[in-house]
């Protein structure tokens, strides 16, 4: 589904004098199947931004459209539940989104609640938490009683359950151990992939962002600053860095190299392979040695 | 530089309910006054819950926790040992206990009875460490994601305990903040000699310890010096682990057969090997 995003402005707490503008004017398409990173400093209205794509927050001005459904300033929002169907979306703390008495109950709610009988719900939970690499041991188990990174695996089997068209992911791999991490980036690859779901993942892995997306959106104090493909936002080093994020590790090292024998060593490299090969043709180069 | 042992833990076991699994199995461990530790392993493997027992938060059923000499099993030793045991959880929400971030920040340290004077200029200084000084009359629920931890961070450098224990405390950062935050940790520890513990999945923050700990199924499997863990890449890929960049790309270009040594493990050090490979004609 597309998602376009009309001169959207966000403001918390109107109208007092704790109001606070978290969204300036944006205004982007993510066109349906796409997958998109959005990253940014600390502040910058990720959040609020992707609130806006499931309903949860209203637009102080502009809109969002989703689909068919219009999310719109001052409009009355009659298909927020259809819209929150067919959106699914894993937030930044799962904490916030857990709460039922075991986590089977809670994997449940989200199907339940849209119409899908209770045996069929039961048979995606148990899919949903094998494809979060839980064993079927924990759906008895209260989703409070677990380590963090437990507690976010469920949190997305919750959303997995639902057979969303759209899934949005709020800092997904924050807290999971490294192959978790992979695992679950891989599943959400595989789902954009095979499934065309379009998939929208704020992070503050550049690494990830880097890998995965076909654009990555960068944000700045509520405003959209950049809109590209990650070759082009990641030779922007500056200015990504005078906006507190940063290369992806892979270019970080190739710098350093750089720096240190004086040659410039900035193309766009994401993964660990394409370092290796930049790496051996720099010193393949002239008069060095010859390695394969 | 090995210093004094300020926690010892023996025969550590923790479990949750009298009929659940151990989250802890004969857990033992010494951490040094002085040192950075990180703590790292899959999830669940007993990181957090071993750091609830290091301030007695969680008292163990099974051997001793003991901080600067006192066992947390004993009640009277307890405030004296949350005194010393700073702790910045996991989930920064579970922390916070005032109305405004300023009052936050300041609870902690009113607690310690560090006077009003010093606790004004603490508060200042903890909250521009973390770049949040524009928002001390702020609610904390209100904060974002990052600037949450970022205020659970500052009630830690504000108070100062002689150990602090950080959970995964700059997950949610963006590289700056947490390039910021590990550099202010790093100078107190030099300044003050505070005690690190940090339980992380940064393998860049690993690299930078003085040792690590490798925790798997409530148990320590593993401990040393990063550059000796990270020795024996199989065994931490086994356990779900991964390894820092630069011992990755080091695996990657032996096996494309370049010569480089095998103890190569911090980015500078693979640099100059390159530099050194590159200016041999
Ligand atoms: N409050 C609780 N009640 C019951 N069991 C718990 C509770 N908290 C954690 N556990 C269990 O204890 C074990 C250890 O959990 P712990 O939180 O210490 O793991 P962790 O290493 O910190 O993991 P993570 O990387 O996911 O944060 C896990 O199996 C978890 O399910
Ligand atoms: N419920 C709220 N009430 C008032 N202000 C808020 C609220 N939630 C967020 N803000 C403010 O709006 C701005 C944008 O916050 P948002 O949560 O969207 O940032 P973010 O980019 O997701 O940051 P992070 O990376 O730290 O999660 C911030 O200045 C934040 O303090
Ligand atoms: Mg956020
Ligand atoms: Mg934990």
């Amino acid at each position: 589904m597309e998602i376009k995003v009309r001169h959207l402005t966000h403001i918390y707490q109107p109208n007092t004098p704790f109001e606070r503008l978290a969204l300036d004017d944006v205004d982007f398409t993510i066109p349906s199947g796409a997958f998109v990173s959005i990253i940014g400093h600390t502040g910058s209205g990720k959040s609020t931004l992707i609130q806006h794509f499931n309903g949860l927050l209203k637009p102080t001005k502009g809109e969002v459209i989703v689909g068919d459904i219009t999310i719109a300033a001052g409009a009355k929002n009659k298909d927020l539940k259809a819209l929150r169907q067919r959106v699914g979306m894993v937030f930044q703390y799962p904490e916030h989104q857990l709460f039922e008495e075991t986590v089977e109950k809670d994997i449940c709610f989200g199907p339940l609640n849209f119409g899908v009988p209770l045996e069929e719900a039961k048979v995606r939970a148990r899919e949903a938490l094998e494809l979060v690499g839980l064993p079927l041991s924990f759906l008895s188990r209260s989703p409070f009683d677990l380590s963090g990174g437990q507690m976010r695996r469920v949190a997305i089997a919750g959303v997995l359950a639902l057979h969303p068209e759209v899934i949005i992911l709020d800092e997904p791999t924050a807290g999971l151990d490294p192959r978790a991490r992979r695992d679950i980036l891989n599943l959400f690859a595989r789902l954009h992939r095979e499934k065309g779901i379009t998939t929208v993942m704020v992070t503050h892995s550049m690494d990830d962002a880097a890998r995965l997306s076909d654009e990555i959106i960068v944000m700045d104090h509520g405003r959209m600053v950049m809109k590209d493909r990650p070759e082009a936002v990641f030779t922007r080093t500056d200015l990504l860095r005078s906006l507190g994020l940063d290369i992806p590790e892979p270019m970080r090292f190739l710098q350093r190299l750089g720096a240190r024998s004086g040659e410039v060593l900035s193309e766009p490299a994401f993964t660990v392979e394409q370092t290796a090969e930049i790496v051996t043709r720099f010193l393949n180069r002239e008069g060095g040695p010859s390695w394969s | 530089m090995r210093k004094e042992k300020i926690i010892e833990v023996r025969g550590l076991s923790f479990r949750y309910a009298d009929d659940s699994d151990w989250a802890l199995e004969n857990v033992n461990m010494d951490v040094y006054a002085g040192e950075w530790l990180a703590i790292i392993g899959h999830n669940g493997s007993g990181k957090s819950t071993l750091a609830k027992c290091l301030n007695g938060l969680y008292i163990p059923q099974e051997g001793s926790v003991k901080v600067a000499g006192r066992d947390t099993s004993d009640g009277e030793a307890l405030w004296e040992i949350r005194r010393l045991v700073g702790m910045v959880f996991q989930n920064p929400d579970n922390q916070f206990v005032g109305t405004t971030v300023r009052d936050d920040v300041a609870f902690g340290m009113e607690n310690h009875g560090i006077p009003r004077d010093e606790m004004i200029v603490r508060m200042e200084e903890a909250l521009a460490l973390v770049g949040m000084s524009d928002s001390a009359d702020r609610e904390p629920h209100r904060l974002s994601g990052g600037q949450k931890q970022r205020v659970a961070i500052a009630g830690i450098i504000a108070l100062q305990p002689a150990i602090i224990v950080l959970d995964e405390a700059t997950s949610m950062l963006d590289p700056k903040g947490r390039s910021d935050v590990l550099a202010v940790m790093r100078r107190l520890k030099q300044e003050k000699d505070i005690t690190v513990i940090s339980i992380t999945h940064d393998l860049e923050e690993v690299a930078g310890a003085d040792r690590v700990i490798v925790m798997e199924r409530g148990s320590v499997v593993q401990a040393g010096a990063p550059r000796e863990i990270f020795k024996h890449p199989k065994v931490l890929l086994d356990l779900g682990l991964d390894l820092p960049f630069a011992v990755n790309l080091r695996e990657h270009l032996v096996q494309k057969g370049i010569p480089l040594p095998g103890d190569v493990f911090l980015q500078e050090e693979l640099v100059e090997e390159l530099w050194k490979l590159k200016s041999v004609t």
